[in-house]
């Protein structure tokens, strides 16, 4: 078998031997990532019911040296994932354990003589995943790259504190939850999951739980800023929306204030805002989408409901209701320059919602399109496909992208690193994309731009990019089936697979471009896979145009 | 080498599918396939056990990029020389633009100024239109004539210079078409002398880009119940949003414009001719006087042409032409020169990743494409303090 050969060929097999003996915690990591690789695709190879591996490894960073020696067996699980007859595989995984330690011992020398086992070995099957449904919707995911979430879940319901109430079942918007006659508790099909959170802000006896976004994690960061920068203010937004700043000001009337931005703020439960009032917060604006544009069905609506309820309920306590205040925000839409727009009708058939119809004013041969603003969802797709350019996105106008991009390069890394660029989908990897959660630390060169849809990313604008010293440009987006504008995933993967063809025959490598499929459950998916990304840059080095 | 094709026009959408590159191909390679640009054949050579993908294109005189009018950059719009309202006259009197063509033609026939023409038609077994070659009077009369429904015109132009010999031949088609002939004709290439040579008059129906097949065969057959051998002709109205399909039997019916635009070709997005201004003659619905079609004459081709018409007593003209309405509908296709410059911009922006010195030009080009691009309030807002400012 060999070892870890797709990874150690980065810098061949005696240098990251070397790396791994300096301590090199990156080396450590792609180590790491095509071991549980090489192990997948052994193990497939003579096994098929394996469904999925995983390698769950101690936290690294690219391109950091650290003092002390990580040691390789910390923290590191190897899941196997079987369907079936899982006791029959475990021989063999610890066989195969066993052969690597042997390996690593001989690449390594006797520093680590002592070891007993490489990493810890856990084999399980679907009766497993059931189990502990939470990570269950992890894994189901389609990629089976090795990522930490072993330990994490995204949404889970606890069998003990369920009261079998049938709340959760009748309020979440994809019938996900069903609660059967006989049965102990709910039970949440993480197939139709969409992990809105709904459910979460309504169980009463706590027996949901969620990864994040949760109750205590929330509280907890209102009351650091409350303490840290005295804000009195909170505006909860929806992703739908987006209100920039001024827009939240003017809605919210302070200047100063906390912004939580939330894939639905349906998600938020009524003990969220009394907790925050109790805890000395004096306005808290929530802007959902509109409901009609709600991409999680009903949270607009639940929340409206909620609003209501709770602004009686101040009432009735004598306090005043008007410290909650609801506003539904208009997300961004597209418009049409009439006077640039030259009839040919491709953005008619691009809109997934049909919302560009014929403008009044039409010409006398050709028609000139508008856009209707009930219907348009802000995705961004006509503004790409127009071969004029005439249409604008509010929020997200090509100025504004151009500007972002050139801002986001304009400095350069002084260390020889690559500068990557990544745009990222408004609606997948959750936990990293949130300001006051912003947990991610990029490395200084990486530099990360938000959109609606990757359906909204032109490759003129990838172009300028490169043009602008971008050594490698990623897109993370959702998967084309769980895409929230219908065909944006669609449309972007034909757009870049394209500007691929076309980057290899201006003699560009494509390699420097790379389109990834992120679950919206796991939220350091984006990180991990940007990082591998600006690995591979690194190794192919800055392109000759600088 | 195909590659400029592949690169510039296919990749980008651009191409107008007037077939000339696959007619023009030396080694015959080209093909159309299931996309909307022609496909290049690969070929294996298999000797023994071993298999190598030779280049097909090895060795060829780019005849392909000889004959693409997408690769001009600018094209000089041929003066009208004369421009009529005409109608036929005869048996059949009409004012539709297709049998205005086919009195041409007639007469031309009949004249022998042309012994052939290349023209569409619809096969009469699958019910899809093909470019067919007409060397008589019956062939042109049964013919479809000019639909706006897509096919490689060209792409028989090989049969009716190589195959059939035919030494003074008429084209009819889209103002692409045209563009392509003429391209053709301008061309030094000593390869190319026969088509020159056979190539006599082009002949263009204003266009605002064509429908690919499947709007016939699919969504009327379909969604709307027509079959496709019933539709006389489609016309659209932009300013009511209407799609009329006239039937021959006299009955019409109307679609929104808006429900068929995904059947637009879409290397059509970045065409601006809209009065064949490549073309010989160019014939058309806007502009002309009731119960009249537009005739625009550009070359002394077409001026014979037209006047042998009128001598056989097919056509009759009047002089009164709506040329406002001529020139707003050009005004309105020229928009597509934006588009036009959208497409070159990313060809320069492509060729700026090999060459560091190209990058500034590509810079200005960027920033002055998209600096028109302000809201129209914002743009409005400016002019009208323009306007007060030269007032004072």
């Amino acid at each position: 078998m060999d070892f870890c050969g797709q990874k150690t060929n980065i810098l061949g097999r005696d240098a990251i031997a070397e790396a791994l003996k300096g301590g090199n915690r990156a080396a450590y990591e792609y180590f790491h990532y095509g071991l549980a690789k090489e192990i997948g695709n052994y193990l497939g190879s003579v096994e098929a019911t394996v469904k999925a591996v995983y390698l769950f490894e101690p936290e690294a960073m690219p391109g950091e040296v650290i003092e002390e020696k990580p040691s390789l067996t910390e923290g590191l699980d190897l899941i196997v994932w079987v369907d079936g007859q899982k006791d029959a595989l475990a021989p063999l995984v610890r066989v195969i354990d066993g052969e690597l330690l042997d390996e690593y011992k001989s690449l390594l020398g006797p520093a680590t003589e002592a070891m007993r086992s490489l990493m810890t070995v856990n084999v399980i099957d679907d009766r497993d995943v059931q189990e502990r449904a939470g990570y269950g919707a992890l894994i189901t995911s389609i990629y089976t790259r090795p990522t930490k979430v072993w330990s994490r879940f995204v949404i889970k319901l606890n069998a003990d504190y369920c009261s079998k109430c049938g709340i959760c079942s009748t309020i979440c918007p994809f019938g996900a939850i069903s609660l059967s006659p006989g049965a102990t508790a709910a039970k949440i099909d993480l197939e139709k999951c969409q992990l809105c959170g709904i459910c979460y802000s309504a169980c009463p006896s706590g027996a949901i739980e969620s990864a994040y976004y949760d109750l205590v994690s929330l509280v907890r960061d209102v009351q650091s800023s409350v303490r840290a920068n005295g804000f009195k203010a909170i505006a909860l937004t929806c992703r739908g929306s987006t209100p920039t700043a001024e827009e939240i000001e003017d809605i919210i009337g302070v200047p100063d204030f906390l912004p939580i931005c939330l894939p639905c703020v349906g998600r938020i439960s009524s003990e969220f805002f009394l907790k925050a009032l109790d805890m000395g917060i004096e306005r808290i604006a929530v802007i959902p989408c509109r409901e009609d544009h709600c991409r999680f069905e009903d949270g607009s609506r639940i929340i409206r409901c909620r609003i209501l309820l709770l602004q009686s309920l101040l009432r009735a306590l004598d306090c005043d209701p008007d410290v909650l205040m609801l506003h539904e925000a208009e997300g961004p839409i597209a418009m049409i320059d009439g006077d640039l727009c030259s009839g040919c009708g491709t953005c008619i058939s691009v809109c997934p919602y049909g919302a560009i119809g014929a403008d009044g004013k039409s010409g006398e041969v050709l028609l000139v399109a508008k856009v209707d603003p009930a219907l348009c969802q802000g995705c961004g797709a006509c503004a790409v496909s127009c071969p004029s350019r005439a249409i604008e996105m509010s929020r997200f106008a090509d100025q504004q992208m151009i500007s972002q991009i050139e801002a986001a390069l304009a400095v350069k890394s002084q260390n020889g690193a690559p500068n990557v660029l990544g745009f990222r989908c408004n609606w997948c990897s959750y936990g990293d994309a949130d300001l006051p959660f912003d947990r991610l630390h990029y490395s200084q060169n990486i530099e990360v731009i938000r959109v609606p849809c990757l359906g909204r990313i032109d490759p003129l604008h990838i172009l300028w990019a490169f043009l602008n010293g971008a050594d490698g440009v990623f897109l993370g987006g959702c998967h084309p089936e769980d895409c929230r504008y219908v065909s944006g995933s669609n449309r972007a993967e034909e757009r870049i697979s394209r500007l691929k063809g076309l980057l290899e025959a201006y003699g560009l490598d494509s390699r420097r471009l790379r389109l990834e499929w992120l679950k919206c459950d796991n939220p350091e998916d984006f990180s991990d896979a940007i990082r591998s990304f600006a690995f591979q840059i690194r190794k192919l080095g800055a392109h000759s145009i600088h | 080498m195909s590659a400029r094709l592949e690169k510039e026009v296919w990749a980008l959408d651009r191409c107008c599918g007037c077939g000339n590159c696959v007619a023009l191909c030396s080694k015959g390679v080209l093909f159309w396939g299931a996309d909307e640009h022609p496909t290049l054949e690969e070929r294996d050579k298999v000797l023994g056990l071993s298999h190598t993908k030779l280049d097909t294109c090895f060795f060829c005189q780019k005849f392909c990029e000889e004959g693409c009018p997408r690769l001009e950059e600018e094209w000089s719009a041929l003066e009208p020389r004369r421009l009529v309202s005409a109608r036929t006259k005869g048996i059949l009197e009409s004012d539709e633009p297709s049998d205005v063509i086919k009195n041409l033609l007639v007469a031309a026939i009949s004249a022998s100024f042309i012994d052939g023409v290349i023209l569409m038609d619809m096969d009469p077994w699958t019910l899809k239109p093909v470019a067919k070659v007409a060397t008589t009077v019956g062939e042109v009369i049964d013919s479809l004539g000019v639909q706006y429904i897509w096919v490689p015109t060209l792409s028989a132009l090989n049969e009716a210079v190589y195959e059939r010999g035919l030494r003074n031949l008429a084209i009819v088609g889209t103002p692409c078409v045209s563009q392509g002939l003429k391209k053709l004709r301008s061309s030094d290439n000593e390869r190319l002398t026969p088509y020159r040579q056979a190539l006599r008059l082009s002949i263009a129906a204003f266009c605002t880009g064509v429908y690919l097949t499947e709007l016939v065969n699919g969504f009327l057959t379909n969604e709307m119940d027509i079959a496709p051998q019933s539709i006389k002709r489609l016309q659209a109205s932009p300013r009511e949003n209407l799609l009329t399909a006239l039937l021959w039997d006299g009955s019409t019916k109307v679609i929104p414009l808006t429900k068929v635009e995904k059947y637009t070709r879409r290397g059509c997005a970045s065409c601006d001719d809209y009065l064949g201004e490549s073309a010989d003659i160019a014939v058309g619905t806007v502009g002309a006087k009731e119960g009249y079609c537009t005739l625009i004459a550009r070359s002394q081709v077409g001026e014979i042409c037209l006047r042998n018409a009128l001598d056989f007593d097919l056509l009759e003209v009047s002089e009164e032409v709506d040329q406002a309405a001529l020139s707003r509908a050009k005004e309105e296709k020229e928009r597509r020169k934006r588009a036009q410059a959208f497409d070159k911009l990313m060809v320069m922006m492509l060729d700026a990743l090999g060459e560091p010195r190209k990058r500034a030009e590509v810079k200005q080009a960027f920033v002055r494409l998209y600096e028109v691009k302000k809201p129209a309030e914002l743009r409005r807002e400016e002019a009208n303090c323009y306007a007060a400012c030269a007032q004072c």
